[in-house]
Order: structure tokens, then sequence, then C-alpha cells
């Protein structure tokens, strides 16, 4: 399955807040929807489950127009959303059968997911008896349900801790080795990193970056170095440096104990480390920069508080 | 289909899970049932109504009465288990009721001037009435006497009832308000009850954000219609429990019950039919009002300011109904029977009591049911797109005019 978003504008109160979004992404794979808060993630996740209509814009599944009442999906919304009043066993049910299962069927699916989760002795509780982090176990239950083929997760790991963060990472991965489709919204990189191949990074309505993951930090590690020297420490090094070599950098930042260098186009790794040792630097480390996803992150989205 | 019948199911046991349905249907059929056992309770003291006396306990009385119109004898067969003191004077008498010696006194001028003294007055004090019947007799008594008239014959005469019974033909128009009032105040109570209950869930629904899930999986068709028709079941079977504990325990009790049985014994299957199906879609009319406002906000606390508009409307309906019971002909009452919005409690009174035709009752149903249908659709719109506005109160005229 391939689905596709194509060009989505959408206004509130006549003020525009997403200025045209694309991207696409298949099965077996995981897209990451990053962005600072008010991005435009959750408005866009909302456009893709059909809670909102775009203003223009289309979204395509295998070239033909997405309808969410057609498909199993699996959706985790941002601000959840279940009965705290109602039994968890009674309401996780109730979704499956709207999505389509039968009711034996929701029962048997229900009762693995609990078990999977480590709930299943809270199915006949109200959700409002359980904790924070196990409401949110029970409503990850409701958007798996279904067995979906899309499945798409707002913050998925909000308000969890380590423990439950860890039976989480487990269950998105089995998801997308048994080729799902997943869109998954979140602020936490490291998640990010761990799951998905694609990347799409919105900033004020706008995508800002977009593509392979690997891609992007092979771009943005690109004519970057990391250096670090016996015989100085990094802050004497990179005065050093800033003296020496100007002509040779384009930037320079102290990345804890070590020296991250951007070389200009022309001058390649192995002349500026034969200027190091002319300036009688012991070397230490000297290798290519691979950013982290949280770096490019507060690259391309932190330019303003 | 599919769906609507998941969402009808689970509303519907939701409502009879809920412990506020459990309690008020138990405590509905206690309190009716306490009501149709009253009048065998009250007919275990039997005799003590139809006594001609004052009172049961005992009582004093003073009497001043110079012109010797009233003898001891008189008095006390009237207020029987009573002392009366005889006194010289008003100052006598006086005092005897400041000291709280006797419980009242009585001045009599002649024969039917007096004057009554008593410390406190009281609104229950029926001794006056019971005072002036006394001396009305013995003035007819004297008079009579007087003209040579035959006293025990003329008290006959006087006395002598006429023995009749009234075959109602048609409408029986006593029994017929009566029923039209419990029925009008059935389904205003219904209506009110559960519209509100449904405005809750709606917008409770919205507040939990569990709409966001059911919205993207289910048509807002289904999701509305399934609440909708769900209550309406659930409120019909709450009244059909207390109906037909109402019923069992009218039959039990029926001999108790006389003459104020016949509101009971009225019903009849096409008046019945008719209410119920006038009831029935009234309430699916209002109830897709409450469920398309209870969408319009995002907290529960604010549901009852969403749904005052309708149910002021509803009220009124209801006030024009009651209020034209006993002109159930007029032309108030007539107009209200074709108005969708009070038909449901206007065109059913007009059944029981009134005079209307077929045809009126056709037109006015025809109206009701269309209407329903087009409130459906539009409460079924402004509900799916009420649920989308989080943050602030819909407006719903805004609402209306909005593009998906």
């Amino acid at each position: 399955m391939k689905l596709e978003v194509n060009n989505l504008v959408k206004s509130f109160n006549g003020k525009e807040v997403l200025h045209g979004i694309s991207f696409q992404v298949t099965s077996g794979k995981a897209l990451g929807l990053l962005g600072r808060n008010g991005a435009g993630k959750t408005t866009t996740i909302r456009i893709l489950m059909d809670v909102f209509k775009a203003n223009k814009g289309e979204i395509l599944l295998d070239g033909k127009p997405f309808d969410t009442k057609q498909h199993r999906i699996g959706y985790l919304p941002e601000e959840r959303g279940m009965y705290p009043k109602k039994k968890v066993m009674e309401q996780l049910c109730y979704f499956a059968q709207l999505k389509g299962m039968k009711p034996k069927e929701a029962k048997v699916s229900a009762k693995h997911w609990l078990k999977r989760l480590g709930m299943e002795s809270y199915e006949n509780r109200r959700l409002d008896t359980l904790s924070k982090g196990n409401q949110q176990k029970i409503q990850l239950a409701q958007t798996l349900i279904c067995n979906p083929d899309i499945i798409v997760l707002d913050e998925p790991f909000s308000g969890l801790d380590p423990v439950n963060s860890q039976v989480l990472k487990e269950v998105v991965k089995e998801l997308i080795e048994q080729q799902k489709l997943v869109i998954f919204s979140s602020h936490q990189m490291n998640y990010v990193e761990e799951f998905c191949e694609e990347i799409v990074m919105l900033n004020h309505g706008e995508i800002v970056l977009q593509g392979s993951l690997k891609q992007i930090k092979k771009e943005y590690g690109q004519n970057r170095l990391l250096l670090s020297v016996q015989n100085y420490q990094v802050t004497e090094l990179k005065a050093i440096i800033t003296q020496q070599l100007a002509n040779d950098i384009n930037m320079l930042e102290v990345k804890g104990d070590l020296l991250m260098i951007e070389l200009k186009e022309n001058v390649t790794r192995n002349t500026f480390l034969q200027k190091l040792l002319d300036l009688q630097l012991q070397i230490e480390e000297f290798r290519n920069y691979e950013p982290e996803l949280s770096d490019i992150f507060v690259w391309k989205a932190g330019d303003e508080s | 289909m599919r769906q609507f019948l998941t969402v009808f199911k689970f509303e519907f046991l939701g409502f009879l899970k809920e412990k506020v349905y459990i309690i008020s249907t138990f405590c509905l059929c206690l309190v009716i049932g306490i009501v149709f056992f009253i009048p065998r309770f009250m007919s275990t003291q039997e005799g003590v109504e139809d006594r001609p006396s004052v009172s049961e306990s005992d009582h004093s009385y003073a009497l001043y009465d110079p012109m010797n119109v009233l003898t001891k004898e008189a008095f006390l067969q009237v207020f029987p288990n009573s002392t009366l003191i005889e006194v010289d004077s008003l100052e006598q008498l006086k005092q005897q009721v400041e000291k709280l010696e006797v419980d009242a006194g009585y001045y009599l001028k002649d024969d039917l001037q007096y004057e009554y003294y008593v410390y406190n007055s009281s609104i229950a004090d029926e001794n006056q009435k019971y005072f002036e019947s006394l001396l009305i007799t013995q003035y007819r008594n004297k008079e009579l006497a007087l003209l040579g008239t035959d006293v025990e014959k003329v008290q006959q005469i006087l006395s002598t009832n006429p023995n009749g019974s009234m075959i109602t033909l048609g409408k029986d128009g006593l029994s017929g308000y009566n029923f039209t009032y419990a029925m009008t105040i059935c389904i205003y109570v219904l209506i009110i009850l559960y519209g509100s209950l449904i405005s809750s869930k709606v917008a409770s629904e919205k507040s939990s954000r569990a709409i966001e899930i059911l919205v993207t999986s289910t048509s807002p068709n289904a999701l509305i219609f399934g609440k909708v028709l769900a209550s309406a079941l659930a409120g019909l079977l709450q009244i059909g429990i207390v109906a037909t504990v109402a019923y069992a325990c009218y039959h039990v009790n029926i001999a108790y019950w006389g003459m104020l049985g016949s509101v009971f014994a009225y019903v009849s299957l096409p008046i019945v039919l008719a209410c119920i199906l006038f009831g029935l879609f009234g309430y699916l009319l209002y109830s897709f009002m409450f469920g398309a406002l209870g969408a319009l906000v995002d907290k529960t606390e604010d549901v009852n300011a969403s749904v005052t508009p309708i149910m002021l409307l509803f009220v009124i309906s209801f006030v024009i109904t009651i209020s034209n019971l006993s002109n159930i002909d007029g032309m108030i009452i007539k107009i209200a029977s074709f108005v969708p919005f009070s038909s449901c409690l206007a065109m059913p009174a007009r059944i029981v009591t009134g005079n209307v035709m077929l045809w009126e009752i056709i037109i006015s149903f025809i109206i009701l049911v269309l209407s329903t249908g087009v409130i459906g659709y539009i409460g079924a719109k402004i509900y799916r797109r009420g649920t989308l506005m989080y943050g602030n109160k819909g407006k719903l005229w805004k609402i209306v005019k909005m593009k998906e």
C-alpha cells in the first residue's frame, strides 16, 4: 500500500495553518511526522483521519481517494479518546465492532492485546480507575484491536514510563515487520530514529525537511568532522583553528569534548588533517560527524523561541 | 446499518446498566405502587369521614345567649364530645377565652346574629361553619312551626335528591381530561429527562475525545440515530415498566378506586396507539435537536446553556397544551396540534378529549414524521460539524453554514 498526501491546505477562522503539505509512505515503513508544538502535525493527522476536511489537497491510497471508513485503520489521537466511565473490555469490543469486527472476533482480539500489553487483569475495570500510563496502553489496544493495515499514532510515547515505552517500541517494531503502514508523530527523536526510515519535519505549517532519515543524516554530516587533540582542551583547540585555519572552515561548534567543524567545499579531509598536524596538534579523534535527529530538528525548527 | 446496530446496542445497554436508570425506574415503580395502594389504606378508616361532628377529640366552648335562642342539647348534637359552658355576660365569655379555659366562645345576639370569640384564629377552624348550620336549622324549624307547617315533612322534601346517572355516548370529558393530563405529563417528563441525557452523552463524548475515534470509523448518521433511538427505547422501556406496575397495582386495588379509577379505565387501544406514535415521534424530533446541541459544547457543564432554547420551545408547547385542555377545540390548540414542535402533545390531547377529524390526525402525523426526518438529517450534520469544533463553543448558525 502506498499512501500519498498531496498539497494539503487547511485554514481555521480564515488563518491558514497548513500551507501545502505533501508526503508519501508505503507499507512496511514508518513515517515520522516531526515538528514543534503548533507546527501542524496533529492537524495533518486529523485531516488524514477525516476528522477535519482540508480546504485544498487530496489524500490517495494506491492512487485512489482515501476513505477512512473503507479501511481498517488504527488511530491513536493525541488527546486520546475513550469512555472514562465504561469498562475496558466493553469499550474495546465496541470500538472493534465499529471497525467491522464481529463480536466474538472483537473479544478474542481485545483479550490478545490486553495480554500483549500486560493489561489482562484490568479488562473489567472502569477506564478512569486506571493510571495514566495504563490508560495509554488501553488506548493503544483500542488502536490495534482491529488488526489495522494503516496505523496512525499521534504522540504515542507521551505519558509512558521507560518500561511501558519499551513495550510500545517492541509493538511498533512488530507492526513494521508485519508490513503495516505506520505514521507517527513524536517529540521524542530517539524513538523516531529507531523506527522511521522516512521523516517529514513541519514548521509553521510548512514542510522544512523531508526524506530518508539516512540520507538526511548523511547530507547534514557532509563535510563535517569531529575533532579532539591530546595537547589542548576543546576550547583552546577552537581558538587555534579559528585563528589559523579560518579560510578552510565554514563553522565551528563545541559538542561536549569534541569540536565539530564544517569544511569548505574545496577543502578535503586529508589536506585539513595535514594542516592540523602542521600546527603540532596531537590528534586524538578525527572522524566524520553523523548528526542526531534532535540536532537536525533544532537546526530546522528551532529558529525561533 | 451494522454500525447503527452496534451503536444502538452499546448505547441501549449503557442506559440499562446506568445506576441512575435502574434507581429511577425502581423509585418510579415504588411511588406509583404506593399511590395505587393509597385508596386501600384510606378505606380502612371508613365511617370516620362521614361523622357530622366537628372533631373526634374533646373541646370546650362558652356560650352567652341572652335571648335563649339555643338549647344546650341542640348545641351538643352538632358538637358531640364537647363541653358547653353557658356564661352570663360577654365579659365572662371573653375571660374564659383569654384564659384558655375554653377553645372558643359564641355570643348569640338573636336567631341569626352572633359573634365568635377565639384566642388565636386558625385556617383549619371550622367551628363557625357548623355553628351557622345549627342556627339556620333552628331558625327554619322555628319559622316553619310559626307558619303551622309540618317541619319534618318539609325537611324530608328539602333533603330529597334526584337519582340519575350519565351515559356518555361520545367522549367522556372528565375521564379524557384526566387521561390526557397524565399522558401529557408522561411525554413531557420523557422528553425533558432523556433529551438532557442525550445532550450530556454527546457532550461527554466530545470532552473525553472519544468522538475523535468514533467519527473516523463510523458515519455520523449511525452515531446520532443509534444514540437517539437507543435512548428512545430505553425511555419507552422505563415508561413500559412503570405503566405495567401501575396497571397491575390498579387491578389489585380496582375496588378501592371507585370513580377516580375512570382515568385508567378510559384507556383504549386506538387512543394508546395514537399517543404512543405522536409521543414517540415528538420524542425523536426533540432528541435529535438535543443531540445536535450537545455537540456544540466542549464540556458537559455547558450543556444546560446550550439546550435552553429547545427546553423553552418544549415548555411553551407543554404550557399551551395543558392550559388549553379545558378549551380543547379552541384555535390555539388546533394550530399547536399541526406544528411539529407541539403536535406531539397537542394532537393526542385533542384526540382524547376534543373533536378531531381523522384527516387532521393523519396530516398532523405526516408533518411530524417528515419534520422528524428533516431535523434528524440536519441534526446529524450539526452533530458531525459540532464535534469537530474544539476549544470554542460552537455557534449554531455558523455550524449550519460551515463547509465540511
